[in-house]
């Protein structure tokens, strides 16, 4: 039993089964990162702040070769953790496994292709081996995801999050899967009241947060206030679903100000597939695929939506 | 060829690459059935100016279906940081207030009820009675023969919701008519 679960569950009955799965994947991944600190070599641990000024994230321009030991430590982790919670996956786990052992792939160039989004090339050895294009995906996702949070640990708190201003992570370079609204610090005058509502981005792989603006759409820089717009369940004001009619792309958002404190963003998203569902009938994508957001294909007709 | 997640979304709906929560093993029918309950409804974010005092913080308005639905403070903007005084967070009341008064009310001296009246007859009464006051009661010089042009017994009293530039047309009406005694509600 897990309070933090449980208040998901909760919340959302009909998503149980996909919470608890990933909820065990979520600390699976948590377990991993603390246990993967000191496999990053110094190179990746330096902030070059003059980088960050350009808007040069800390990944881009490292190879990933010399992360290897966070990498390899994060799939052979997370292999058995992905078998036992998808068991029918079992067969293609083992094969990957194997063909790593066998050094028949380098986990480094595919997850660096990961990262940069180019699918077209990752994954040849496995699917030559007979392995499901989607479980690679999977288990690259995971693998990254893992190693890449274990480096924000040792990071993330030297980013400039409060003046990143950009719509992708200042770590890793991936684009957000989720948005969230902070809580407000304690009013500096008792004749004030609210405050917070300050956007933060959640990176889809590192699950590093940076600031970014309340009205512009992280993956086109739109502000048209008639462009980017939000849609939410009525009686829910804590979850809505941010959509740009511009690039199509939507991003779920949680309001803490309203209501989940204490729910990880990880898990929260998870508990708002229905919106994820809802924008993909619509025609618009999410801005990063994730192994929970596949909620079906995004075959909405771009005439069905609000723009 | 290079493929972006874009790219890839577009070719999992076209079936080539299928991947999403029904191949790891779940059943979506009962979100779908769930989600199909719901009602979904959209709403635009718009940055205004709060009008209450020169400070200016700047607000989020929310609007639906071209009415506001509520109002916070603006997060983005670096003096208020999202904060409001009591004023500025109750500023969706100036348009959705059942209590808001809609119609011109009139009590009669000495009376006791509130009665209806039609703006033409309202703006015509107050006319009126401004008229004949001034002209009874102007003071164009004080006790010493100095020019002072002032009107003592006409006091304006405004509420607390009027804005910025009511409160400067209100001002300068008032001053034009040489009236000396006036104040809002600002703090209330």
């Amino acid at each position: 039993m897990d309070p933090v679960l449980d208040k998901a569950v909760s919340r959302r009955p009909v998503l149980e089964p996909i919470l608890r799965a990933f909820w065990s994947v979520h600390e699976a991944s948590l377990a991993l990162a603390r246990a993967l600190e000191d496999r990053w070599r110094p190179e990746f641990i330096e902030v070059d702040a003059r980088r960050l000024r350009e808007g040069v994230p800390v990944l881009v321009g490292h190879s990933l070769q010399a992360a290897e030991g966070a990498l390899e430590g994060a799939f052979r982790g997370f292999i058995p953790v992905l078998g036992d919670t998808f068991p029918h996956l079992r067969n293609d786990l083992d094969r990957m496994a194997s063909l790593h052992d066998g050094r028949g792939v380098d986990l480094a160039s595919v997850c660096r292709a990961y990262l940069e989004g180019d699918l077209s090339g990752i994954g040849r050895a496995f699917r030559a081996a007979g392995v499901e294009p989607g479980s690679v995906l999977l288990v690259l996702h995971e693998t990254l995801s893992a190693a890449l949070k274990s480096l924000d640990r040792l990071v993330g708190q030297r980013l400039p999050d409060a003046d990143w201003w950009r719509g992708y992570c200042p770590l890793c370079g991936a684009l957000p899967v989720a948005a969230y609204l902070a809580e407000g610090a304690d009013p500096s005058s008792r004749f004030l009241s609210g405050g917070g509502g300050q956007r933060y981005l959640h990176c889809a792989v590192c699950g590093h947060d940076w600031r970014f603006p309340r009205r512009m759409c992280p993956a086109c820089g739109t502000e048209d206030k008639d462009v980017y717009v939000y849609f939410q369940v009525e009686g829910e004001p804590a979850e809505r679903v941010d959509v740009c009619g511009n690039c199509g792309g939507y991003l779920p958002c949680i309001d803490y100000r309203e209501a989940w404190e204490g729910l990880p963003v990880d898990l929260a998203v998870v508990a708002m597939l229905h919106l994820d569902m809802w924008a993909c009938l619509k025609g618009y994508h999410p801005l990063m695929w994730t192994p929970w957001n596949g909620v079906g294909p995004c075959d909405g007709p771009a005439s069905s939506r609000v723009h | 060829m290079k493929m972006s997640r874009r790219d890839f979304l577009k070719a999992t709906s076209a079936g080539i690459a299928c991947f999403g929560l029904a191949q790891l093993g779940f059943d979506l029918e009962p979100l779908r059935a769930y989600g199909a309950r719901l009602k979904i409804s959209g709403a635009k974010e718009v940055v205004s100016v709060c009008p209450f005092c020169s400070v200016s913080c700047h607000v989020v308005a929310h609007v639906k279906d071209g009415r506001l639905v509520n109002v916070e403070g603006d997060p983005d903007y670096p003096i208020n940081e999202g904060a409001l005084c009591a004023k500025g967070a109750a500023i969706l009341s100036l348009t959705n207030n059942p209590h808001r008064v809609t119609k011109p009310l009139y009590r009669a001296p000495f009376g006791d009820t509130w009665e209806e009246k039609d703006w033409e007859w309202v703006l015509d009464r107050i006319a009126r009675r401004v008229k004949d006051l001034r002209d009874r009661d102007f003071l164009p010089t004080n006790g010493r023969g100095q020019r002072v042009n002032r009107l003592e017994s006409l006091f304006s009293l405004g509420t607390s919701h009027m804005d910025n530039e009511e409160c400067a047309l209100v001002h300068q009406a008032m001053r034009m008519l040489g009236v000396v005694h006036m104040d809002h509600q600002a703090r209330i």
